[in-house]
């Protein structure tokens, strides 16, 4: 029997993969396990396995080719199988060339019989009908007005998520029977009204206005960047940030890191792993810090688990280090090494960035002299690390030059108020001028 | 483990209970001579002898009541019904005396029996003789109501209903009777009120029991190569009801399907339906939903009788459902 092999859901927030490479051909032997693909998320670079045994019959979807979740992209079969009955009962993927997209009719190619040509022909399936796009990707519409105190149909699952992740069921339109919103629907509500209203598609076949766009190339987005747009945005309309900035002498720390790593047993530490651990022990201390905000309550959470926003070539990606405070200097480092360096090769596996209860945000080695950073939901804060400056510091009535950093601590103002924001950034400050705590 | 027949793994059941306490008699129409209807007390009239293992003329509520007799004074009866269709001319006897004697009598008199047989639809047996009579005994307070599924539950909990100090209604369908398992060597029970999940999954919590289970669980195949990764929880007793794992289930996956063979109006689903919803309201993103025989007596006709009970189809249609999938 012919068995169907569909585009996984690698991870919660996956909602479409893109088919990088086929490791096998067709008519190639394959081995329940092996690896058959590589498809790209929205975090990572992954291989996709086979789940039964048989000859990869057919490849519906080439390599290069964008395909939602859950759509059939091969067939595996017993070599002599015929398979034509089984694909005339499939729906044809729903897929798209990954490079350009929405780019304005007069720039494409000219018509012609190549332009025919759809993805299904080019990928040598037969009967193409043309696939109307997948509802998801359409731009949503953005909700009707509602009235006040007017009736919202949503899920109970739904009604508890928004109610947790702040956002208000009246700016989502349900996509369930009769409109009712769905735990899918809270999921995908990163987009505001605004955004997605400033963006409608032209409808197919309807001359497109002169001054829609400027000259230009259109460039889809990559998986990641289109992950972060969606979370920064569910971070910064519901989440009510506020900022406080510290300034910190350095002079003591940096010492401590060079005796560190002139000891005999040496270790050569960066400013984010001793900012890490700093940070972990300061959150032992303030609970408010380590809170998952959830409308009427709070999550205490136990486990000190931070993150650090890690830059790679089209985005940013939070490497977690678990129980953070619980662990040596030496094995922060190690850890840290080794996460920063999967995550620029898209290696890091979705519970190693995932499920952080604070973060971190380093943009000193890029001569920054202090930002502010956004939560990612639903921690309530992250601490933006500036670049070492030196400075005039006045030392026993004497000035002499230091080094100081500037750090921001941005807080969910409704977990968090201005006194604890400048109490945690005392203690934090106290410990990075007392590093030999850092040691304990 | 041994790999034998449900209908098997009821008579061991028997069997062993049988030697290990005097005071079990088994007794119906055609138990002995004939060796059960459908060959569950295989072996026993030659093993206990006509005194333990006793054929009764078609008189149902006769030998209910004498069952129930006999209870009271101290013996524990297990009652062979050659169908539950049947059972409903013993169901004053049931409901009136089994069920209520212990709370009557204030505790003065204990009713330790076992109503057992085969139910639901087999093939093509017609109305009168494809019922799926569960709820009328579930909805009856002092019945205790088991439906096991797999030869080593048939077996785990009939022993419990054998050693129960309270009448204990033991559903098993008529056509699981051939249908083949492991059964564990030695002496087991399996508790009453204790749920199972047959086959973990993330994405919908399936719910069925007795024959249904089963179709459940091929679904739950054929829902994967669709990408759709279902948990199979498996009540076996359906009266005590274990909700904690059921709650369980639903808290990993949010969304419900009930298989039930029987008639949907005022069935066992209706009441797993709305406990789920009275105590998991929070985490549901979809209503309930029940697959069920259709509301009309069960046609005699091949294709009909077939159109008229749960199908992989009508269950796949039931979890896209409550997916949002269509």
């Amino acid at each position: 029997m012919a068995n169907r092999v569909v585009m996984p859901k690698l991870t919660d927030t996956m909602e479409e993969g893109v088919l990088l490479k086929w490791y096998k051909q067709e008519g190639e032997k394959v081995e329940s396990g092996d690896p058959i693909a590589e498809v790209e998320t929205d975090k990572a670079v992954m291989d996709l396995e086979a789940f039964a045994s048989g000859t990869l019959k057919k490849i519906l979807v080439p390599e290069g080719y964008v395909v939602p979740s859950g759509d059939l992209i091969a067939l595996i079969a017993r070599e002599d199988e015929n398979i034509d009955e089984v694909l005339s009962h499939e729906s044809k993927p729903r897929m798209r060339k990954k490079e350009l997209k929405g780019a304005p009719p007069e720039r494409e190619k000219p018509p012609g019989p190549q332009a025919e040509v759809s993805p299904q022909e080019e990928a040598g399936v037969r009967a193409p009908a043309p696939k109307e796009a997948p509802r998801k990707e359409a731009p949503r519409p953005a909700a009707p007005p509602r009235a006040e105190g007017e009736e919202i149909k949503a899920s109970p699952l739904a009604r508890k998520m928004a109610q947790e992740r702040g956002i208000d069921l009246r700016t989502i339109k349900g996509s369930g029977p009769g409109g009712r919103i769905t735990q899918r629907d809270i999921e995908e509500a990163a987009v505001p009204e605004a955004q997605a209203a400033a963006a409608p598609a032209a409808p197919a076949g309807q001359a497109r206005p002169q001054t829609a766009a400027p000259e230009g190339e259109e460039v889809e987005l990559s998986m990641i960047r289109k992950a972060i747009a969606k979370r920064m945005v569910q971070s910064k309309a519901p989440v009510p940030h506020f900022y406080v900035t510290s300034e910190i002498d350095m002079g003591r720390i940096l010492s401590f890191r060079d005796e560190m790593e002139k000891s005999p047993d040496g270790v050569k530490l960066t400013l984010s792993e001793l900012f890490l651990k700093a940070v972990a022990l300061t959150l032992q201390k303030f609970p408010s810090y380590r809170s998952i905000y959830q409308g009427d309550r709070v999550r205490i959470v136990k486990s000190i688990d931070v993150g650090l926003a890690v830059g790679i070539p089209d985005g940013v990606i939070t490497a977690v280090i678990r129980d953070c405070d619980h662990k040596t200097l030496a094995q922060i480092s190690g850890e840290v090494r080794d996460k920063v360096k999967r995550a620029r090769e898209k290696g890091l596996k979705p519970e190693e960035y995932t499920g952080a209860i604070f973060s971190v945000s380093n943009l000193g080695m890029f001569d920054v002299e202090s930002f502010s950073a956004i939560i990612t939901p639903p921690e309530t804060g992250v601490l933006a690390i500036g670049s070492i400056l030196q400075k005039p510091i006045a030392n026993d009535g004497k000035i002499e030059v230091g080094r100081t950093v500037k750090v921001t601590l941005s807080t969910d103002h409704r977990v968090a108020d201005g006194v604890q924001a400048a109490n945690f950034l005392k203690e934090l400050k106290q410990i990075i001028q007392n590093p030999l705590y850092l040691a304990l | 483990m041994a790999h034998i027949a449900y209908r098997d793994a009821l008579g061991q059941a028997m069997s062993e209970e049988m030697r290990r306490d005097d005071k079990i008699f088994l007794m119906g129409e055609e138990v002995g001579f004939y060796q059960g209807a459908f060959k569950v007390s295989r072996g026993m009239l030659e093993e206990f002898g006509p005194m333990r293992v006793i054929d009764t003329p078609i008189t149902e509520a006769g030998f209910t009541g004498v069952g129930i007799g006999a209870a009271m004074v101290g013996l524990r009866p297990i009652i062979e019904m050659m169908t539950f269709n049947f059972s409903i001319l013993a169901m004053d006897q049931i409901i009136n005396n089994a069920a209520k004697i212990r709370s009557m009598s204030g505790g003065q008199f204990t009713v330790p029996l076992v109503v057992r047989g085969p139910g639901g639809s087999a093939a093509r047996l017609a109305a009168q003789h494809s019922q799926s009579l569960e709820s009328l005994y579930c909805h009856i307070a002092g019945l205790k109501v088991i439906a096991p599924s797999v030869p080593k539950d048939a077996k785990g909990l009939l022993k419990s209903a054998i050693r129960d100090e309270n009448p204990v209604i033991c559903f098993e369908a008529q056509a699981l009777y051939g249908t083949m398992g492991e059964v564990p060597e030695g002496e087991y029970t399996i508790p009453i009120g204790v749920a199972d999940v047959k086959r973990e999954g993330k994405d919908v919590t399936l719910i069925a029991w007795s024959k249904m289970l089963l179709m459940c669980l091929r679904t739950a195949e054929e829902l994967a190569k669709q990408g759709i990764d279902a948990e199979v929880v498996d009540p076996r007793t359906l009266r005590p009801l274990d909700m904690e794992t059921i709650l369980n289930s639903v808290r990993k996956t949010n969304r419900v399907v009930i298989v039930e063979e029987a008639w949907p109006y005022a069935g066992v689903s209706a009441e797993i339906a709305d406990r789920i919803t009275h105590e998991a309201l929070d985490i549901l993103d979809a209503p309930v939903e029940r697959v069920t025989g259709v509301d009309a007596p069960i046609p005699y006709a091949k294709n009909l009788e077939q159109a008229a009970l749960p199908s992989p189809e009508k269950i796949i249609h039931a979890v896209k459902k409550v997916m949002y999938l269509e």
